[in-house]
Order: C-alpha cells, then sequence, then structure tokens
C-alpha cells in the first residue's frame, strides 16, 4: 500500500502545481477532501487561533494533536507547519519523529527564534543564524532518512523582512544539500515573489497569507503556477470564512434571535451531508450486523 | 483541607517537609499512604520513564503526568517546569497550566531554553542570566490565579559560577517573589552555610548517583541546617530499575518471579487497596447486578 508521505513525494514530482488549504479540524480535512484538493496543510495560526492561545504558545502536541486528528480521518497527504522545531536539532529531530508516527506526510521548519515571540504577528521576525538554521534542518533531514524517506522537509526562512530577499534565498539554497524537498519565504514585494522561484534552486511554496497588514501579495493559484511555484499553502482561509460566517450568524441570532441566511430545507441537507461525511451510514451497518436489530 | 492548604500550613510550620519525586499515580498513592507530607514530578524521572530524557519533555507531558497524581491523591504536589518552556510569555501559560492541574507548587529553574541533554553528562548547566531569570518568576507571580500557589525558583548557576553567585540568585528570586528556591550546594560546607544566608525556606535536592559529588543530607542534617525540604528527585526510578532487572532476570530464566505464594497473595490485596477497588466493588453493588 502507497503511504501518505509517498504520495506527496509522488505529487511533488508529477503535478505542476499543487493547492493545499488549511484545516484545523478533521470535518475542515474532509470537506477539502471532497472538494477535490490533493493536500491538506495544517498551520499553526489556525490552531494558535482555535485554541485561542496564539502559534508561539502552542506546543508540539497540540499543533501535532490537531495534524494527527485531520491526518487520521482523510486519505490526503497532511503538511503541518512545526514552526521552529519547537527548539535545537534534537528537539527538531523529535518533531520529525514525532510526526512520521502521527501520519503526517511532511513538516516545515522555519529560521526564527525559538521559543517564538507573539510578536512575529507584528512582523517583528526574529531569526536565528544561518549555521544553527542549517543543523535544525541538517538534522530533520537525518531524522527523516532514518524513519522514513518519504517525509518531505520544507525548509522556511523568514530573513526576507529581516535580512533581505538575498540572505533568504541564500539560506534557501544552502538547505538543497542538506536534504530539504521544499523551500519556503516570504517575499515582501511583487518583485520579490516573481524573483524567488526563479533564484531558488529547490520547488518553493509560496504562503498566502490573506488578510495580512504587511503589504504581501496575495496572488491566484494559476499567477503562482506561471511565476513557477510548486505549491500554494493557503494559510489562514478555512479559519477566516469560518469566523466570518458564524460571527455573522451570532450577530443575527443576538439581534433577532433567528438565522435566515441558511433555511429549514438547507440545514436538512447540510446536515445529511454533514453525517454523510462523518460516515454515519456506514456506522449504522456495523451495528445493524452486530448488537442493533433491524 | 485541601491539597495547597497542606502545604501552605507545613510551610508555617517550619518543620523539615520530605518530598519524594513520583513516576505514576501508584507510587504516589504508595508514598502517601506511607506518611509524605509532599509529592514532585521531576523531568529526570518523567523523561527517562517516557525515554525522551528531560530537554526533551513538553509542556504537554509534564501536564498529563500531573493531572493523572494530582487526581489520584490528596497530598500537595510540585511539579518541575524546567526553564518554564520559553520566556516569560511562556512561562505565564505554564504557570496557569499547572496550577489547572491541582498541584499546589511549580519550579522553574535558570538554565537555557531549550534545554540541552548535555547537562546530564557534565552537571554543567548553561544558566540565563539573574535579571531575565527574575522576570521570569514575577511573570510566575502574576500568573497564577490563587496567590497561595506555591512558586518555587530554582538556581543552577552554582556549580558553575559559584555558591557566591548561586546565594545572590537566592536573595533576588526571593524578592521577585518566589516562595521557596531551590539550591545545589557543591560541597557540604556550602550546604550547612546556606540556610543561614537567607530569609526564605530552602529546598534541598538529594541527587543520589550524581557523579560530581553533590553532598547527599540525611534528614537529620537537613533538619539541622534549616534546610525546610528535603527531596529524593531520582530515587523512585533507581529502586524502580533495579528491582525491575532482578524480577526480569530472574523471569525470563526461570520462569519464576521470585515471590513467595502468600506475600504475592498480600501484594496483590495491597495493590488493590491502593487503586481503591472495593469501593468500586461497592458501588457496582448498589447499581448493577453482579
Amino acid at each position: 500500500m502507497q503511504t501518505k508521505s509517498n504520495k506527496l513525494r509522488e505529487l511533488i514530482q508529477k503535478e505542476e502545481f499543487i493547492y493545499a488549504p488549511v484545516a484545523f479540524d478533521a470535518l475542515g480535512g474532509r470537506l477539502i477532501q471532497k472538494h477535490g484538493f490533493k493536500v491538506v496543510y495544517c498551520g499553526g495560526y489556525t490552531s494558535g487561533s482555535s485554541l485561542c492561545l496564539s502559534e508561539p504558545l502552542l506546543t508540539r502536541d497540540e499543533q501535532l494533536s490537531f495534524a494527527k486528528s485531520i491526518a487520521s480521518r482523510v486519505d490526503l497527504p497532511l503538511i503541518v507547519d512545526a514552526g521552529g522545531g519547537w527548539g535545537e536539532p534534537l528537539h527538531t529531530m523529535r518533531t520529525v519523529r514525532e510526526c512520521i508516527a502521527s501520519g503526517i506526510s511532511g513538516a516545515h521548519f522555519e529560521d526564527q527564534l525559538y521559543p517564538k515571540r507573539a510578536h512575529y504577528h507584528k512582523y517583528v521576525a526574529h531569526a536565528i543564524p544561518a549555521e544553527d538554521f542549517y543543523a535544525k534542518i541538517k538534522m530533520a533531514c537525518v531524522e527523516r532518512d532514518s524513519l522514513d524517506k518519504n517525509f518531505v522537509i520544507i525548509a522556511r526562512t523568514d530573513t526576507c523582512r529581516s535580512a533581505g530577499f538575498d540572505e533568504a534565498v541564500k539560506r534557501l539554497n544552502k538547505t538543497v544539500d542538506l536534504g530539504a524537498d521544499i523551500g519556503m519565504l516570504f517575499p515582501r514585494n511583487h518583485e520579490e515573489a516573481v524573483r524567488a522561484p526563479k533564484e531558488c534552486k529547490l520547488p518553493l511554496v509560496y504562503v498566502q497569507s490573506r488578510g495580512n497588514r504587511d503589504g504581501r501579495p496575495v496572488y491566484n493559484n494559476e499567477q503562482l503556477a506561471n511565476m513557477g511555484y510548486k505549491m500554494c499553502i493557503d494559510a489562514q482561509i478555512l479559519l477566516m470564512v469560518s469566523y466570518h460566517f458564524i460571527d455573522n450568524a451570532l450577530k443575527e441570532l443576538k439581534e433577532t434571535g433567528e438565522y435566515k441566511v441558511i433555511n429549514n430545507e438547507m440545514y436538512v441537507q447540510r446536515r445529511q451531508e454533514i453525517e454523510d461525511i462523518i460516515g454515519l451510514e456506514e456506522m449504522y451497518k456495523i451495528e445493524e450486523e452486530t448488537v442493533e436489530k433491524k | 483541607m485541601n491539597p495547597l492548604n497542606k502545604l501552605r500550613n507545613a510551610l508555617q510550620s517550619k518543620k523539615l517537609i520530605m518530598v519524594t519525586n513520583v513516576m505514576d499515580p501508584f507510587s504516589g498513592r504508595l508514598a502517601e499512604q506511607t506518611g509524605f507530607d509532599m509529592l514532585g514530578i521531576g523531568g529526570y524521572q518523567l523523561g527517562g520513564s517516557l525515554c525522551v530524557s528531560e530537554p526533551l519533555l513538553t509542556l504537554n507531558e509534564i501536564i498529563d503526568a500531573t493531572r493523572s497524581v494530582c487526581r489520584s491523591v490528596s497530598i500537595p504536589v510540585t511539579v518541575d517546569c524546567g526553564a518554564g518552556f520559553g520566556e516569560p510569555l511562556h512561562v505565564m501559560r505554564t504557570v496557569r497550566e499547572i496550577e489547572a492541574t491541582g498541584a499546589s507548587a511549580i519550579t522553574i529553574e535558570d538554565q537555557i531554553f531549550p534545554k540541552r541533554v548535555h547537562y546530564h553528562r557534565d552537571y554543567k548547566e548553561k544558566t540565563i542570566s539573574s535579571d531575565e531569570m527574575v522576570n521570569k518568576i514575577k511573570a510566575m507571580v502574576k500568573a497564577r490565579k490563587n496567590p497561595e500557589f506555591v512558586i518555587m525558583a530554582r538556581t543552577d548557576s552554582m556549580r558553575t559560577e559559584g555558591y557566591e553567585e548561586g546565594m545572590r540568585r537566592a536573595k533576588l528570586f526571593f524578592e521577585a517573589g518566589a516562595d521557596v528556591v531551590k539550591i545545589f550546594p557543591n560541597t557540604l560546607e556550602e550546604a550547612k552555610l546556606a540556610p543561614s544566608e537567607v530569609k526564605g525556606p530552602l529546598y534541598y535536592i538529594n541527587s543520589i548517583g550524581n557523579r560530581v559529588n553533590r553532598p547527599i543530607l540525611s534528614r537529620g542534617m537537613a533538619s539541622e541546617y534549616g534546610y525546610q525540604f528535603l527531596s529524593d528527585a531520582v530515587g523512585s526510578m533507581l529502586i524502580f530499575s533495579k528491582a525491575m532487572k532482578q524480577y526480569y532476570k530472574d523471569w525470563i530464566k526461570n520462569g519464576n518471579s521470585n515471590l513467595d505464594f502468600d506475600e504475592a497473595i498480600k501484594l496483590r490485596k495491597e495493590i488493590e487497596d491502593i487503586i481503591g477497588l472495593e469501593e468500586m466493588y461497592k458501588i457496582e453493588e448498589e447499581t448493577v447486578q453482579i
């Protein structure tokens, strides 16, 4: 049987462009699958927000618990945001080990300072020295190679802003020799976004950061594919959409006592869909064969 | 009386509080029944029992272990949370999480974070500056919900920077709001001297089997020198390891666990009493057909 990490690796080799929306629960993951997307992403921003903790306070166990609960309920490979690896190279190795044991197919490791600061959400990102970053990526790859060679390691640099685009490209290009499969950087403008895939020696992920206040460009998938990106991670999309509609619904409920955007017919239909996605029909069958009389 | 009140009362009595670090809820109950005043959850043993080592232990692993011990005993539990899992912001979360488990006390040390495994070999802990540690302690004080929750601050600086620096930090930690300070004197002389040099209660950790001649105090000595706590940090694991090794050897070789038949019956009853099976039988008898 093909493992999911093998599937991810194959997709990276065969597909021209992969779009991976973020999920923060298994239901979201199943919806992503239902609509035909091929990879699901579990991000720190969404997990940290969902727990009302913030990403910098999110522990590895918490993040992997999100990732595991999604990965175990979908057939798609899952990529997880593994932040700064939760420590030094030794801790990063444990992170790789735990990811693989959790059924996760790939992870990105960044060169931000660890422990992470909440200030990063105000676009103040402190980078660790390049050598420390290389050591992390190198050991993450060593751990990958000893456990599951198909597990995908994504090297992420946050240095575009603090040290400049050239430094970011330099860092990513160095990680190719260390075994990284994909690179991730954060272009500050259109010009850098165009240059990145041309100057980096490894396939790149573009992080769609919707609603960012940093002027970071947001592109559609066609634009990204044309620019030469291999993948797009839509890092906030499901959280933003859920928040938007839940907030509106609660507001309307509070004000009017009703929520009319969804009518009764739609409720019935959606509820059936949810139960189908969860897989209740199959469970009924098992009960009927065992404990529940027809 | 809740465990926290018990600990606060014990602190006021000024009498030596004996602590043992436990491995799990069962050893916790066993220790409680033996008469301990307080139990500890320590990084060495927890990291060891999970085979990950203390420096790779996560906050959630400590929370899980602590919660399971706290719900099983009615005496105070103190939890070693290493370097607090980060900067002041992370330390605040750590304190809140540990307080919510039902523990009565937490310890955070002045080692660097992320922690390094090397300190297990060299006993040369890399420490942060006293200013940074004071900030962490202030954050701890701010974070606790119940002002009675006991904050312990530990300095690992005595070995690397000397007794004087360790004591300087102990004083600063008390000023910053620590209720208790843990120190690691290098010699018996330093161990004797320390309690008279600070106003607050000191916590002494017997680290048996250490390879740098850190002094091991008896109950009498700890009491005489003026320590408030005497803890055995690794004893449970050493005893467990020794006993289990012997048992495994006997069992695989002879198919015999070397336990006398009558003794085994007695032990098994003791274990079931510790778990509390008798009470569960009663509930079943009252509720479902047996």
